[in-house]
């Protein structure tokens, strides 16, 4: 028993104050568990796992995200059911060249002048064909004015669709869901062609 | 010169530079305790590794009560504790008087040794009985404090260390005896 004793003792004494310096990777591996290098993940996932720190960070994107939504949902309800109307102006058989249509937004067509508002121009280029964009559905009154100094034009009058020189006889469009396709012929001008 | 609450109030920071001052402070006695228990080097490292993670994770629960150096220490032999457990392979509790005891000239022989060799010793015994033998002749814990740590009984505890010194001592004598003189 004496003996054990002694053992034990001896050993005690002996690694009472043992100690040995662990190689160097020890701390490099420990710090690397206690402060991992950040991953490179998703932008969306660095969003939502960005630390507390970054609670105003964190907020100023949300505000931004959320104006951007909300900026989306405005322009598609002004713009996004809206449509093109297009078309040519002729004088006579050929293409009218050069001229400006006119767009009228008609609200009641019983009451025509009250009713009727410009709502858009568009230049008739060389080859005579014109483009509104971005038209709302509804229904409207299409006018083609040639212009004064093009030697084509000048036996022609400002008409309204389809080939009317009055308001009042001018033809309804219909715009609803699909683009139209629409062609002005302009009224000729007959005092200037007895000439 | 910075107090040591003062370090572990910057560790509970995660302070990086303070985790490092406190390791290195703790880190040559803690892979001392470490050796130990390890059957090799690499291994005492893993034990010391897991042994500081345990013990920055656990950090906000020292009171100041005691010594921090042996409160680390303490938390350092669970880690070796825990790293072994899955390996120890305790056989049935048997009663003493089946250990065998070996009678030996314990003379100053054993004050000659180096302490390497006297590593070399705990390292060669089996995990199960150089566990029980840091616990009880260095550590200090009682069988019943042992049992309870690792989960077996104080009685086979207590025969475990009864073959752990009955195996030192055979390779005390071996190596007295090719000593010459």
């Amino acid at each position: 028993m004496e003996d054990n004793q002694y053992l034990e003792n001896k050993f005690r004494e002996a690694f009472k104050n043992f100690e040995r310096t662990p190689p160097e990777d020890t701390w490099k591996g420990l710090r690397s568990v206690l402060h991992p290098e950040p991953r490179h993940i998703g932008f969306w996932a660095g969003i939502i796992q960005m630390p507390q720190n970054s609670r105003f960070l964190r907020f100023t994107v949300g505000v931004a995200a959320i104006a951007i939504i909300l900026f989306l949902i405005i322009f598609w309800i002004a713009y996004g059911d809206h449509r093109a109307i297009r078309g040519h102006a002729y004088a006579g058989e050929s293409r009218l060249s050069r001229g400006t249509a006119y767009l009228f937004k008609v609200e009641d067509r019983s009451i025509p002048y009250d009713s009727v508002r410009h709502y858009s121009s568009a230049i008739v280029n060389d080859n005579g064909s014109y483009k509104f964009i971005n038209v709302k559905p509804g229904k409207y009154l299409l006018r083609v004015v040639p212009e004064s100094t093009a030697f084509s034009n000048k036996n022609y009058k400002p008409s309204w669709y389809d080939q009317h020189e009055y308001t009042g006889e001018a033809h309804l469009i219909e715009l609803k869901s699909d683009d139209l396709e629409i062609d002005v012929h302009l009224v000729p001008d007959s005092a200037r062609e007895r000439k | 010169m910075i107090s040591e609450k003062e370090i572990v109030s910057l560790c509970l920071k995660n302070d990086v530079r303070a985790q490092e001052f406190f390791y290195r402070l703790f880190a040559g006695k803690m892979f001392g305790v470490c050796l130990r228990y390890a059957g090799s080097i690499m291994e005492a490292e893993d034990i010391l590794q897991e042994g500081f993670i345990r013990v920055f994770k656990n950090l906000h629960h020292f009171r100041f009560e005691g010594s921090l150096e042996g409160w680390v220490r303490r938390t350092m032999v669970n880690s070796a504790i825990n790293y072994y457990k899955k390996q120890l392979r305790f056989k049935n509790e048997i009663g003493l008087n089946e250990a065998i005891t070996f009678a030996t000239n314990m003379d100053d022989g054993l004050s000659k040794l180096a302490l390497d060799e006297l590593l070399n010793i705990i390292h060669d015994l089996p995990v199960g009985y150089r566990t029980v033998f840091n616990l009880y002749a260095i550590e200090g814990y009682t069988h019943k404090e042992i049992g309870a740590l690792l989960g077996i009984s104080e009685n086979t505890s207590k025969s475990q260390f009864s073959r752990a010194r009955n195996a030192i001592q055979m390779a005390l004598g071996k190596i007295k005896s090719e000593r010459p003189g």
